[in-house]
């Protein structure tokens, strides 16, 4: 044993360093069975670059001015032309695009009257579970009075998940929504993407039970709810068969009331005097029933409608049929329609957004035809970090999708918020990770709620901001009506 | 080849390198570690016969590492070698049972001390302030790095000096080298005196089995951290326990396999390194996970998880308590206080005392168990076993990861009321990635034993260069983990 020569440790990492420097002269960009080889790039892996490229280091060492380290970072050549961060750098910002007259008029009215004013907020997955919408509602709501959660869906699959309203329902909900691949003409999609439909009765056989009536049970409050009771709800459902009745148990207060009217859309209103905790409805009907949701809120002040759609790019939105739509407009009269989308779009191969423009002209089109008072504001996507030689940087797509929402606006007269700048502009969702508290999850992409009451707080500050302008005379253009004349 | 991508080296970022920066603490599985150990070891290796300077070497090259982790913090660990080094003298020196018994006191409220300023004092506050309403202000303390260890690894040289049961360092320079060695000082194995301190002074030799040892434990340990737990944390693990109520109970049940595979190839794939390198150094600590959830018990569980800890607390925790010795009760509540406090060693957060409270309580049942029916070994015990224990020991994870309770109850939840087990193969298709690593986690830990000596063995006999051709791959293989696309989000309508 003792006549063995001791092994040399230097030798085996010299010679792993030796075979990965090797490894780095491999071509950048090398697919070997559809499989993307990933360069080998040691010294950007050892040295660093992303500190000094995305923040100079507060107290620069001497000699090393921040524009000279940017001068040589650029001098490194691979690893900045890997680097989209130092060209995004410089990117101009995407300005805002103003167009919320008719909201702020309604909204100073609402003020000075109580007058109600409504808003329906689309989005996708960043808005699930009344995040973002439920922190700008309450806020809202403080300022210019109001009450309660607005339109919510009849079953959801973030009902858990929410933190404004707490809901359960039966299992026997037929649902139909902007992702079913087939949509039944009988069972049109209501405003929020979805329609429910409460079973028709089949009477019992031997093998099977008799059909229990679909209902749905709703809590107020919850850890983001402030107002922990209800005073009003307001049911939204379509025709049927005249002697269909829902069993309704408000509070304490129970009833039975005719699922009446003949429309493409009906509602009926129920009262809690007091206010209660709990409602629960109980559909009896005799066929198969559109049933869309209940709307929470008080007589006057702020209304937020949450209309959450995971996955959805807004495009999908003209799956709702114009007609029910405009039933919508009619029974609801919004004043403001935020659209928020973009995560679902920006992808970083795609470079030309044009389709996307095209299809959200006739998305903004028809929203603003069923609500002609209503003023519509395009929320620019947030950040989104992607990953670069093991360094997570604003996505490359973010930019050009950002320039294409506010094209969309300026070409449909309608508002524009840039949320990414807002938020901090680029590498923000790297630090909303990493921070503590984190105010983003580990995809890089969804906030949590801590970040979502962030960005609620970024919006109403913007719209109090623009609420505080110059109040527009009744005379002065409005965006509205420009948009509905085009 | 393409040379005119070749970077020229920016001196000013380089000197950045060696600075300390929160952001990027030293740790194994980065490039620069692998360039500056390289240039470590070739000076290491010429220094091998002059035993002081190799020593010195060593010493310095650890406070560097450690001043690279936790900034100016590198003189708390000096100032702890200082103090814990002449109490390891000053009792030694005593005659006086009683002067022995107060310095051991003194050693203890130094080395506790420090480590509850630093790691409970705003847990303390926070409680205090819950329990009784008052609002007392949070102090803005920084946990050092590797506190918990060191300071463990400190303790229990001096109370085995005190026991007699190892002679104490005279040279402050052994001492220093023991207490910072730094391929352990960051995240364990906790080394114990009386294994470490007779190596020291051993000649550099590193034999050829020892060398291949190394090798598979530095490229299996990179494969575990940097590419299984990595991968599956980021793109899977993370997601469910940020949000569990975003998923069904089938995403959060596998959310919870997921994160014990992710915590195990995490910290036994650190450790794996972190012996390899030290073999690479001439020097052996002793191994820190034997393949854990291959056990049949929880009792043995803790034979094959973080042994160094468990060890430690068995040692200088348990047995102190009074062990087995004071009747039956007392063994039973010792065996639950000593995980109780296990559990908060991990973390300052009542989630890591339920964590170790229910181990404690497992550990006394299985006592308890294995006294009153004397189970026989066959295989349907051994099945059966293994299934609880998996679980259990999962089941518990759950209160380790999630950031409260809250959370925690939220994942119990969702895999009790909303398990919708139909979704399982559309779960496991678009998560492709993650669930192949997962399976081949699981299937490496359950490799037999004598499979790795048999690899072992294979490497100990290749040449350097087939030595370091393994680790390439591997360092290859991270480095395409590591600059893979984040899996987006993906949702099942459930």
């Amino acid at each position: 044993m003792h006549s063995e020569k001791s092994a040399n440790p230097f030798w085996l990492v010299l010679l792993t360093v030796v075979l990965l420097g090797l490894l780095s002269f491999l071509k950048p960009d090398l697919t070997v069975a559809g499989f993307e080889v990933r360069r080998v790039n040691l010294l950007s892996d050892v040295i660093r670059t992303e500190p000094l490229l995305a923040s100079p280091p507060p107290a620069p060492a001497a000699g090393a001015h921040p524009a000279d380290s940017t001068r040589l970072a650029n001098n490194l050549g691979a690893a900045a032309e890997t680097k989209p961060a130092v060209a995004a750098n410089t990117l101009p910002v995407i300005s805002n695009v103003a167009g919320l007259d008719s909201f702020l008029l309604a909204l100073r009215q609402t003020k000075a009257t109580g007058q109600k004013t409504r808003i329906a907020y689309f989005g996708d997955s960043m808005i699930e579970g009344d995040l973002i919408t439920g922190d700008l509602r309450n806020q809202l709501q403080q300022l210019f009075g109001g009450e309660g959660v607005g339109f919510v869906p009849i079953t959801s699959v973030t009902a858990d998940f929410r933190g404004t309203i707490h809901q359960t329902f039966s299992e026997n909900w037929r649902k139909y929504d902007l992702v079913t691949p087939k949509l039944p003409a009988q069972h049109p999609l209501g405003m929020s993407g979805h329609v429910f439909v409460a079973p028709a009765p089949q009477p019992a056989t031997d093998s099977t039970e008799a059909t229990k009536p679909a209902w749905v049970q709703f809590a107020a409050g919850g850890p983001f709810g402030p107002v922990r009771r209800f005073s009003q709800a307001r049911l939204f459902y379509g025709p049927g068969n005249a002697q269909d009745q829902v069993a309704v148990t408000f509070g304490q207060q129970q009833s039975a009331k005719a699922l009446s009217g003949e429309g493409q859309l009906n509602q009926l209103v129920f009262t809690a005097n007091p206010t209660a905790k709990n409602l629960h409805l109980s559909f009896q009907t005799h066929a198969s029933r559109d049933v869309y949701g209940v709307s929470f809120e008080g007589e006057q002040g702020v209304t937020l409608d949450n209309f959450a759609f995971r996955g959805n790019s807004g495009m999908s939105l003209t799956r709702i049929p114009r007609q029910m739509l405009n039933a919508f407009g009619k029974a609801q009269d919004y004043r403001l329609i935020i659209l928020h989308y973009g995560v679902n779009v920006a992808n970083a191969k795609v470079e030309n957004y044009s389709f996307y423009e095209r299809a959200m002209t006739r998305v903004i089109d028809r929203l603003q035809k069923a609500c002609p008072h209503a003023s519509i504001l395009l929320v620019g996507m947030s950040d989104k970090s992607c990953r670069q030689d093991g360094e997570y940087t604003t996505d490359p797509s973010v930019p050009r999708l950002l320039a294409a929402q506010q094209r969309i606006a300026q070409r449909n007269h309608v508002g524009f918020w840039n949320l990414f700048e807002a938020m901090g502009g680029e590498n923000t969702m790297v630090s909303w990770v990493e921070g503590s508290p984190a105010l983003a999850n580990k995809d890089y992409t969804h906030v949590n709620a801590r970040g979502a009451r962030k960005i609620a707080g970024l919006l109403s500050q913007y719209l109090m901001q623009e609420y505080q302008k110059a109040p527009a005379t009744a005379a002065a253009p409005d965006s509205t009506a420009a948009a509905v004349a085009r | 080849m393409d040379f005119s991508a070749l970077p020229a080296l920016d001196f000013d970022r380089l000197l950045q390198q060696f600075v300390y920066s929160p952001k990027s603490p030293m740790i194994f599985n980065t490039g620069f570690f692998l360039l500056l150990f390289l240039a470590f070891l070739c000076i290491y290796q010429l220094l091998r016969n002059h035993l002081r300077a190799r020593l010195t070497y060593l010493t310095l090259f650890s406070l560097f590492f450690y001043y690279k982790s936790s900034g100016l913090y590198f003189l708390l660990l000096v100032l702890s070698t200082i103090i814990e080094f002449h109490f390891g003298k000053w009792i030694a020196d005593t005659d006086s049972p009683r002067t022995r018994k107060l310095l051991l006191v003194a050693s203890l409220c130094v080395n506790l001390g420090m480590l509850f300023y630093f790691k409970y004092t705003n847990f303390f506050i926070a409680s205090f302030n819950a329990a009784t309403g008052s609002r007392y202000p949070l102090l803005d303390i920084v946990l050092p790095v590797g506190i918990s260890f060191y300071t463990f690894q400190t303790l229990s040289y001096t109370i085995d000096v005190y026991k007699g049961q190892i002679k104490p360092l005279r040279n402050i320079l052994d001492f220093a080298f023991f207490v910072s060695f730094f391929p352990q000082l960051v995240a364990g194995p906790i080394v114990r005196a009386s294994d470490f301190i007779p190596q020291i002074h051993q000649r550099l030799f590193i034999s050829r089995p020892e060398m291949g040892r190394a090798v598979l434990l530095i490229a299996t340990g990179l494969f575990k951290k940097a590419i299984i737990s990595d991968y599956i944390s980021l793109n899977f693990v993370e997601r469910i326990f940020d949000n569990p109520t975003l998923y069904s109970g089938i995403e959060n049940l596998l959310g919870v396999y997921g994160y014990a595979l992710q915590i195990y190839c995490d910290f036994s794939g650190y450790s794996d390194i972190a012996i390899g390198i030290a073999l690479l150094l001439g020097y052996t600590l002793p191994p820190n996970f034997l393949s854990p959830y291959q056990s049949t018990s929880i009792t043995e569980f803790w034979r094959r998880w973080h042994i160094s800890l468990s060890s430690w607390l068995r040692d200088y925790l348990y047995i102190p308590l009074g062990g087995n010795r004071k009747g039956v009760v007392r063994q039973y509540f010792n065996l639950f206080m000593t995980m109780l406090l296990g559990g908060l060693w991990h973390g300052a957060s009542w989630q890591f005392v339920v964590w170790g409270a229910l181990h404690g309580l497992a550990l006394a049942a299985d006592k308890l168990f294995q006294q009153v029916f004397r189970p026989r070994a066959t295989w349907l015990t051994h099945a059966l076993g293994w299934f609880i224990t998996f679980h259990f020991v999962c089941f518990c994870w759950i209160f380790f990861r999630a950031d409260s309770f809250a959370t925690a109850t939220q994942v119990i939840h969702q895999i009790t009321h909303t398990l919708h087990p139909e979704l399982l193969p559309e779960v496991v298709a678009s998560f492709r990635a993650v669930f192949v690593l997962v399976a081949l986690g699981y299937c490496l830990h359950f490799i037999p034993d004598r499979v790795s000596l048999t690899m072992e063995n294979f490497l100990a006999h290749r040449s350097v260069l087939a030595q370091a051709a393994v680790l390439t791959v591997v360092i290859w293989l991270v480095i395409q983990v590591k600059s893979a696309d984040i899996q987006p989000f993906i949702y099942f309508q459930f």
